[in-house]
């Protein structure tokens, strides 16, 4: 491999990871405030990547636009789903809840295609071929917006998180939910807040995708399962800890792509997972040692 | 009098936090021994030690002459050391009979010979009546019984309660205290985690008294009970 | 034989069904299906409802068995008697080396199952790029025109009948008698409390692999046979989440606290979505119904269809016993 290509790789793996970033972001917020792992977080990606591409194709608008329009309608999504599953889910076993989240998630699919078929959907703009050439490498116009775009929403996402009330009180639900209730804090409020905001990252996330990426009812899956794998990586529940994982994830799933066939690349997620569930399944953030 | 527990410079840290330093005493068979000392002071932590569900960091335990750290708990379990949780733990998809069998098979391998262990245990704690109920149905005097009663049907030499009386009746606890009290007739060792001074007094011939990790005295109890330093961890304790 | 109640009234069902379909190839291959998914959620249950480790990646195994008999039968002829042993023996040491791995670092819970799920995509991926086992394109079986009862090749479907309700009536049999045994226990005891388990001396990673081995043998098994019957094998088939989800749509909608509940999901499951799939105009309704049914079902009525009915006689018979002993207070 030539370091042309080897360089290509990296850059383009970082500039995936900043999507994915954001991505996982959603997943870990849900997971963190209410330790329940939502199966069908990819699904809604996939709702918002339609919502973009039909905003594009049957109105004309920009994805990058379209954010402004898919982003509260993935929110409204987010406390219906509370309202509708997660809710429940709180009060049932752990098994009990993947299989209803798993249950979402494949009719979330399936609706998908009996709306929209099975067709691989893409916005083709004319910029979608334009690159930018920064030394020897080229990035596709499309995918440094993607990645500008992401990296803003996640600053502004660890602003909120780590500066606000609404943050502090987020995470003292995350810490104790006892401890939260205990002092007055409207946890239910609390809970559908977050699925809200953690659903709400796709409405960014999927318009700028489906720039990038052909969107089918199937494209959930592989986006849930990689953003378990970042966020296993970086500690379930830890924001920071999503960040390192999406780097991680984005940088050798480009690399291993340029380097060998294109199955196995899609394999290199769940490889990783498997080292690190072996090796430290709290993640590599995470340095509290538990008993 | 010959000693069933040696328990060396067992110290235990959880990162920087000291749970457990420099812990030594010894328990004879047939005794029934205390640990003592304020919330916080170590006392779970030092019998998560001694069953094998936490790790020391360093120091050394001897049942019956034979090292046992670093064992896993099941093993630890079946060389003779039972333990109950202060939070307790029961099978909750179980009913009481079937949670004491669970316990009585680490002795009797053949389902009948287990289910009779069982069913003599809970006779001899009282218990026959809830065998067929189930484990979730319970009240807080029953689950701590059930505790009882499993850590019995592994048939131990040593057994360490961890806070039996916390949240029962007076009349409850008093049963509860008659029970513990049987068991050195059985060739049962016992230590207790207790709270309460008047049942650790009546109960226990000696004790050793915890404080932050550390062990403050040790020896009879009321010396123990009576010593000033103690007085003053208790109600330093308690004002704070 | 009270010491096999369930597996006996399994049998007679089942020879039951098998009668009332025998004269139909339609009815015969829904009925095989049936028992085929029936006996997967059986012993996937048997981690996920009685011992608490979900796995997603079961379809590892199932693959591990399927891919044994048609590579082998493909490439160097060989008969089920080399091909089945082989690809149990492989699913059983996969299932001990993954099991190894995951109970020695305690993984459980979310952690289990998305590990489980990753081996088995791995599995999946690497399938779907080798070359000798036909890539994602799959595998098809050499069939000949007559019969040659020494491959399992039949023309009719009723032999093929008989040998999944064989594996099927065993493994309610052996399930049956291993939840009467000590085993049982320890498995049921490490689903409600590890830690308590332990210190009650169960050596937790000891049963557990040996849960998850028997389960993985047994899956094994189901997809050789699947090899056979079908003449055709690919990884969306037998190596996909989709199968491993399917076990446990049976088991949550049967009852995951029961052996059998698992085969009461399929057996109501399994019929149903196969008609709506070949006799329903929208393509895909047959998962929309599970999916509906996974999701609703979890949430509301958590101890599933089997479980739900099992409870309700139960509470009967106590409140019965209870009124009697009343009676004789009074
Ligand atoms: N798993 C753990 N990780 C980190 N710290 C722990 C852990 N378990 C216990 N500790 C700490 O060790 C100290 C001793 O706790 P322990 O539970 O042993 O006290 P105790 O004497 O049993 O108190 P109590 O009377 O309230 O039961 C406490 O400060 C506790 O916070
Ligand atoms: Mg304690």
């Amino acid at each position: 491999m030539s370091f042309e290509i080897f360089l290509q790789a990296i850059v383009g793996g970082l500039a995936n990871a900043a999507l994915y970033a954001l991505i996982a972001v959603g997943l870990t917020l849900v997971f963190g405030v209410m330790r329940i792992i939502n199966f069908a977080h990819g699904e809604f990606l996939m709702i918002a990547m339609y919502a973009g591409y039909f905003a594009w194709s049957l109105l004309g608008i920009d994805p990058i636009v379209a954010i402004a329009l898919v982003t509260p309608v993935l929110m409204v999504l987010g406390a219906l789903l509370y309202s509708s599953v997660m809710r429940f889910a709180l009060r049932v076993p752990e098994i009990n809840q993947m299989a209803a989240t798993l249950g979402l998630s494949l009719l979330l699919q399936h609706l998908a295609l009996v709306a929209f078929t099975g067709d691989n959907m893409l916005v083709t703009q004319a910029r979608a071929i334009a690159g930018v050439e920064l030394g020897p490498v080229v990035v596709q116009v499309n995918q440094l917006i993607a990645c500008g775009i992401s990296i803003v929403l996640l600053g502004a996402l660890y602003v909120v998180l780590q500066r606000t009330d609404f943050g502090l009180i987020m995470r003292a639900v995350a810490q104790s939910r006892d401890g939260a209730a205990l002092s007055g804090i409207d946890v239910t409020g609390v809970y559908k807040w977050a699925v809200a905001v953690g659903i709400g990252t796709l409405g960014v996330a999927g318009p700028l995708l489906v720039s990038l990426l052909y969107v089918n009812p199937h494209v959930g899956a592989l986006f849930t399962l990689k953003a378990f794998v970042i966020v296993i990586l970086g500690g379930l529940g830890s924001f920071t800890g999503a960040l390192v994982g999406a780097l991680v994830v984005g940088l050798a799933e480009s690399i291993a792509g340029a380097w060998f066939s294109a199955s196995i690349a899609a394999a290199v997620p769940f490889v990783i997972l498997i080292l690190i569930l072996l090796t430290r399944p709290e993640g590599l953030m995470n340095r509290s040692v538990r008993a | 009098m010959t000693s069933l527990l040696e328990v060396q410079r067992v110290s235990k840290s959880f990162g920087g936090l000291h749970a457990l330093s420099d812990v030594s005493f010894e328990v004879g068979a047939g005794e029934i021994f205390a640990v003592i000392g304020p919330n916080g002071a170590g006392k779970t932590t030092l019998f998560n030690c001694l069953a094998g569900a936490a790790t020391l960091t360093s120091g050394a335990i001897r049942l019956g002459g034979q090292r046992i750290d670093g064992r896993p708990p099941h093993e630890i379990c079946r060389r003779g050391l039972a333990r109950t949780f202060q939070l307790v733990k029961p099978f909750r998809g179980m009913t009481v009979l079937e949670n004491v069998k669970v316990a009585a098979f680490s002795r009797y391998p053949s389902t009948k010979q287990a289910t009779a262990a069982a069913r003599a245990v809970l006779d001899r704690i009282g218990m026959a009546g809830l065998a067929e109920h189930d484990a979730e149905t319970l009240n807080v005097a029953q689950l701590r019984q059930l505790e009882i009663a499993r850590a019995l049907a592994t048939e131990p030499q040593l057994l360490l309660l961890d806070e039996m009386l916390a949240g029962l009746t007076p009349t409850e606890s008093t049963a509860m205290c008659e029970r513990i009290r049987q068991l050195p007739r059985a060739g049962i060792a016992v230590i207790v985690v207790e709270h309460s001074i008047p049942v650790v007094t009546s109960l226990c011939a000696r004790a050793v008294v915890l404080c932050f990790g550390k062990v403050l005295t040790q020896g009879s109890t009321c010396e123990v009970i009576a010593n000033p330093r103690v007085q003053e961890a208790y109600l330093g304790n308690a004002q704070s | 034989m009270s010491n096999f109640r369930t597996a006996t009234i399994v049998a007679g069902v089942l020879l039951v069904a098998f009668a009332a379909v025998s004269g139909d190839r339609y009815f015969m291959d829904i009925f095989i299906f049936t028992c085929f998914y029936g006996t997967l959620a059986v012993c996937w249950n048997m981690m996920a409802g009685l011992t608490g480790l979900m796995s997603l990646g079961h379809a590892l195994f199932v693959g591990i068995g399927a891919y044994s008999v048609a590579w082998g039968l493909s490439v160097h002829g060989w008969s089920p008697l080399v091909t089945w042993p082989l690809g149990v023996g492989l699913a059983v040491a996969a299932a001990a080396a993954i099991g190894m791995l995951c109970f020695r670092y305690g993984l459980r819970g979310y952690f289990f199952a998305i590990a489980t799920l990753a081996f088995g995509e791995v599995a999946f991926f690497t399938v779907s790029a080798t070359e000798a086992l036909g890539r994602s394109d799959g595998m098809i079986m050499p069939i000949s025109a007559e019969d040659i009862p020494g491959q399992l090749q039949f023309f009719e479907k009723w032999p093929y009948a008989l040998i999944i309700m064989t594996i099927l009536i065993g493994t309610i049999a052996i399930g049956e008698a291993l939840m009467k045994s000590r085993t049982g226990y320890y498995w049921r005891a490490l689903r409600d409390n590890e830690q308590a388990a332990e210190a009650l001396g169960v050596n937790a990673r000891a049963f557990k692999l040996r849960c998850f081995m028997l389960s993985a043998g047994i899956s094994a098994l189901c997809g050789a046979f699947y090899a056979n019957y079908v003449a055709f094998v690919d990884p969306r088939s037998v190596l996909g989440v989709e199968l491993s989800i399917q076990m446990l749509v049976y088991s949550i909608v049967g009852g995951m606290s029961l052996l059998w509940g698992p085969l009461i999901g399929a057996a109501v499951l399994v019929p149903f979505s196969i008609l709506l799939r070949d006799y329903s105009a929208i393509p895909g309704s047959d998962i929309v119904v599970y999916a509906v049914l996974l999701a609703v079902l979890a949430l509301v009525l958590p101890q599933g269809i089997a479980g739900w009915f099992v409870a309700r006689w139960q509470r009967r018979r106590l409140a019965r016993r209870a009124s009697r002993t009343a009676e004789v207070v009074s």
